[in-house]
């Protein structure tokens, strides 16, 4: 599985020279499984560019979206294989109370868009995620609801030997900190257990977190916490707050790093999600 | 950053393809257990309040009073550890207490009883058990929250 980053910013695109490194596109994963099947995690800004990339397609493509929030659905307007007619594009999303398609089009319908849902030449299936798991190619794909703000789902992706766990909008340790709390009762360590790479919420500093709690969230020791109860060979931080210029990045980086190795983690397992980064796992 | 960490990431900007890495792993086959997300905002509510309170998850066991224990534990031994009685003294059916019924029922019930609490007396409590419903009409499990009327116990 082959695992690329084309937004790994939170909350709203946030260009300029000051994010150049980290990227300024808000959150979209492209993982392209063995078998050669394309599924794309979220459809922030990062999608744009994705979709140029994937001319022609390369065949059909599974959009998963955690959750509905804008800078995870922004993106969807400006992802050329949905207006090309030859391409098969399913997106699948969480539970909500209305259909995916109807929430989707309360974005992609005038007077904020100029084209409908239901105009996109591609006439992409929307569907809510079937289950706790399906198959997606030659992938076991799990999602599981996870706490954030509003219906949010993780999700983890295996193929094979190797399984990728996506938790961007994620904060576990919303009430108490996670050293008290048994595994089985920790939102999302289900679907990040043992992952070959994790890639999930660091929002926040840890000074900046007193102002944010409750926003869904997770600051750098939650974290830092989470990734070491998962398991995860790999991790990546992820979500990047648009005040997060590069040199904090790189700041936040070090710490994280330092902070790991303290842990007895593994060097270079931790890292700060940079777009346009690519991994083979 | 150090090389192994630029390895996870592209050294530059969008395009670049930078130390693509081959790591092998096993991978459990399927994820593992874990409660659902319903009873876990539950556990994190509670957890932040005075009044005793439990879930009961949707197979119906208990999983702890204020979370001072949470070692699954069946509705029946919760019932004879506080032995719940009602107004006129008689011992209320465990089918009859009110997480059983909101468990059963998929509703919420209230109800007035006099239990034991740990070594103390008996006490009055208003009981209130709210059942769990989550997205698709899913039973998640319920929860059970307790005020004592302290003004009865003089
Ligand atoms: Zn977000
Ligand atoms: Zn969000």
């Amino acid at each position: 599985m082959r695992v690329r980053l084309w937004g790994t910013r939170g909350s709203v695109p946030a260009p300029g020279a000051g994010t150049a490194r980290y990227g300024g596109n808000t959150s979209c994963v492209q993982v392209t499984l063995s078998d050669g099947t394309t599924i794309v995690l979220d459809a922030g800004t990062g999608i744009r560019a994705l979709g140029l990339a994937l001319d022609p397609p390369p065949g059909p493509i599974h959009i998963l979206l955690t959750h509905l929030h804008l800078d995870h659905i922004q993106g969807l307007l400006f992802f050329t294989p949905l207006f090309n007619p030859g391409c098969e594009v399913t997106v699948w999303g969480p539970p909500t109370a209305g259909s995916l398609e109807r929430l989707i089009g309360r974005y992609l319908s005038a007077p904020l868009s100029p084209v409908e849902v239901r105009e996109l030449p591609s006439g992409p299936a929307f569907l809510a995620c079937p289950g706790p798991e399906w198959q997606i190619g030659q992938a076991q794909v799990h999602a599981r609801l996870v706490l954030h703000r509003g219906p949010t789902l993780g999700y983890r992706i295996v193929d094979g030997e190797s399984s990728l766990c996506y938790l961007p909008d994620h904060e576990p340790a919303l009430a108490e900190s996670l050293d008290h709390v048994e595994d089985e009762w920790i939102s999302g360590l289900g679907v990040a257990r043992d992952a070959s790479l994790l890639i999930h919420d660091c929002q926040y500093t840890d000074q900046e977190y007193a102002m944010h709690r409750g926003w869904g969230h997770s600051r750098l020791s939650d974290a830092l916490d989470f990734a070491t109860r998962s398991g995860a060979k790999r991790t990546l931080f992820f979500h990047h707050d648009p005040l997060h210029t590069d040199a904090l990045l790189d700041e936040l980086g070090e710490q994280a790093a330092d902070r790991w190795r303290e842990r007895g983690g593994g060097e270079g397992a931790i890292a700060m999600a940079m777009e346009g980064g690519e991994l083979q796992i | 950053m150090d090389a192994s960490q630029g390895a996870l990431n592209g050294g530059a900007g969008p395009g670049a393809v930078h130390g693509i890495r081959l790591v092998s792993v096993t991978d459990p086959s399927s994820a593992p257990t874990q409660q659902s997300l319903q009873l876990i905002l539950a556990r994190n509510l509670l957890s932040t309040l005075s009044s005793p309170a439990f879930i009961v998850d949707a197979a119906g066991h208990s999983l702890g009073i204020a979370y001072e224990e949470t070692r699954k534990m069946p509705l029946s031994e919760l019932r004879t550890r506080m032995g719940p009685i009602d107004a006129d003294g008689h011992p209320i059916a465990e089918a009859e207490l009110p997480t059983a019924v909101a468990h059963r029922e998929r509703r919420p019930v209230h109800t007035t009883a006099t239990v034991r609490i740990g070594q103390e007396d008996e006490r009055v409590l208003e009981m209130l058990a709210l059942p769990l419903i989550g997205p698709n009409d899913t039973y998640e499990g319920a929860v059970g929250i307790f005020w004592p009327r302290d003004a009865e116990l003089e």
